[in-house]
């Protein structure tokens, strides 16, 4: 189950206040990340821990004249606006800006340039993983108006690059559910299974799973771990599979809420990174778009049975079944 | 150049053992060195416990005055320990089993003393299978001290860990370390500026750093220069303070 919070490859984002700023948002569109001879559009990058500490990074930026002209088509100028790279840490609560180039109007940054990984940085070259972000920024307050930004720091275009290492992908792996953790959290002493969720993380995070810990019982983790072909585990795997990511959604779903005081909308998902990529990753399983999958999930039932349909759940059960009744006449005495 | 790390499992074990009353408190969990690139002549471990000497530890948690706050010891050492371990390169820091050395074998009876006696592993960075470490007590001193450095730098200010020593368990912990706001020390120096002037009760800072999240969908707080995080922070502030208390809520 370690692999379905993998993340999509590529994805935008759609400013939900504004109008007017396709054309700042299609001049990113040749934003590239370079690791080592390797070409990468935004979204997340899973690299090998190797290549993570070692690699050249070198990133690709649209040239002065390119956001002047794209700038023009929108209702904020090339004089009111900055060209920024942003560095952020996943180990630290740290961010190095890189680039900031104010105006745009007149920059003059390299449309190539080498990220510098030093031993004093602990943002590019961040064990742990790091998030790259360009954008085009409102660099001062203007005045406002309707569906124009005006407060200093909106972007009105961004492409994020989340470098992580391959080993993340496991992250949601489950942790032993002891008597301690049953204590802590004062579940039933024969209680299989827990999913907590510390549901601030959810949505700040740069992945959901780091507000997710998916607890196993020890002895059940154990005969899982050891037996992970065996039909009965790998539908026991896929049942845990269904009821955590039940949890995580419905748990998403709440903490939006929350903000927005509404139901929720594309929109709001794709305000943040962590749960867009929860939900791309959820609609190209169900193959449905990004719209149903968030009808899907505001219906838990519904949501469940095709969760189950996905992870295969009837042909597991089906060889589960058929396991365990020829079990005991395969092993019994005679 | 090598370095000590340990394990989730190593941790864990020896948090057990000690809680327990299996292991005495003489024992130390055993680590390993890994090996990276980088100046050969650095002994970690030494820097290490150069650190732990500054910090004495032991002194502080038992003064007269840190019973009553806790945090305000945490947010000294916090200045002292970044002090100390800065000196490391990022391939030593980024590491969650360095930190966990440093968590483990150095300031098990601190950290059980800070968080308390039954505090959730993660306090002392363990947990392999959560992504977050910011609650890990070691680093969440250091980032709450390089995040003050950087916006001491940013207003010119000369005394570089006046922003750590803010107390605030919440303040830090929810309201900084656990969010993304903790990346953008201009906007957190204000939120702290304000919380020392007790303009920041309780009910009020969670409302506001609520909407600072909900805004920071739209804004790169990051980009933010001191000014333009005062105005964004007393903004807040008073749309937070002009709310309708919600249901269940006091005052």
């Amino acid at each position: 189950m370690g692999d379905f919070l993998m993340a999509a490859r590529k994805e935008k984002y759609v400013i939900r206040p504004f109008e007017g700023l396709d054309a700042a948002d299609s001049v990113l569109d040749s934003v590239r990340l370079f690791i080592g001879a390797d070409e990468h559009e935004a979204g997340s990058i899973v690299v090998d821990v190797e290549t993570l500490a070692e690699a050249e990074f070198r990133l690709s930026l649209p040239s002065r004249e390119d956001l002047v002209s794209a700038l023009a088509a929108t209702p904020v100028s090339g004089n009111d606006s900055s060209l920024v790279v942003v560095a952020s840490g996943r180990t630290h609560r740290v961010s190095d800006i890189l680039v900031h180039e104010y105006p745009v109007a007149s920059a003059s940054h390299p449309t190539s340039f080498q990220l510098e990984s030093a031993p004093d940085i602990l943002t590019v070259g961040d064990r742990g993983g790091w998030t790259l972000t360009v954008a085009v920024v409102l660099e001062h307050k203007l005045v406002t108006e309707p569906l124009r930004p005006s407060r200093p720091g909106t972007w009105l275009a961004r492409r994020d690059f989340r470098v992580v290492p391959e080993r993340d992908e496991t992250s949601f792996s489950p942790q032993e559910l002891t008597d301690e953790v049953r204590d802590l959290y004062k579940l039933p002493k024969s209680a299989p299974t827990y999913v907590l969720i510390e549901r601030d993380l959810l949505l700040e995070s740069e992945s959901v799973a780091d507000g997710v810990t998916v607890y196993v019982d020890r002895d059940i983790l154990r005969l899982l771990q050891g037996s992970q072909t065996d039909a009965v585990a790998q539908q026991m795997q896929a049942d845990l599979a269904v009821e955590t990511l039940l949890v995580v959604v419905q748990n998403v779903l709440l903490a939006i809420r929350d903000v927005t005081g509404t139901e929720v909308s594309t929109t709001d998902v794709e305000g943040y990174p962590g749960v867009l990529r929860l939900f791309q990753r959820l609609a190209n399983q169900l193959g449905v778009d990004l719209h149903t999958t968030l009808v899907l999930a505001s219906d838990p039932q519904k949501l469940s049975s095709h969760l189950k349909a996905v992870f295969g759940l009837q042909t597991l059960g089906i060889k589960a079944l058929r396991g365990a009744s020829m079990g005991p006449t395969e092993g019994s005495n005679p | 150049m090598k370095y000590p790390t340990i394990d989730d499992r190593t941790a864990r074990a020896y948090i057990d053992g000690r809680r327990d009353g299996q292991l005495p408190s003489s024992a130390r969990p055993e680590f390993t060195l890994n090996e990276v690139t980088g100046d050969e002549e650095l002994d970690v471990f030494d820097v290490v416990e150069g650190a732990m000497e500054a910090l004495d530890l032991g002194a502080r948690a038992n003064s007269k005055t840190a019973k009553n706050d806790k945090d305000a010891v945490e947010g000294d050492l916090a200045v002292t320990l970044f002090a100390s371990l800065r000196v490391l390169p990022s391939s030593v820091l980024t590491d969650r089993g360095f930190w966990r050395f440093v968590a483990v074998y150095w300031m098990f009876d601190f950290i059980q003393w800070r968080d308390g006696e039954n505090c959730r592993p993660h306090s002392f960075g363990a947990q392999e299978g959560l992504g977050a470490l910011w609650d890990c007590v070691p680093l969440r001193m250091f980032d709450r001290a390089l995040i003050s450095e950087r916006a001491a730098e940013g207003l010119g200010l000369s005394d570089v860990g006046w922003g750590a020593r803010v107390a605030g368990t919440d303040l830090w912990r929810s309201h900084i370390l656990r969010v993304l706001i903790g990346n953008a020390p201009n906007v957190v120096q204000r939120v702290l500026e304000d919380a020392d002037k007790s303009l920041l009760p309780t009910s009020l800072l969670r409302k506001v750093v609520k909407d600072l999240q909900r805004t920071r969908s739209n804004v790169m707080f990051e980009v933010l220069d001191p000014d333009d995080a005062r105005v964004l922070v007393d903004e807040h502030r008073a749309g937070a303070a002009s709310k309708k208390p919600e249901v269940g809520e006091g005052g």
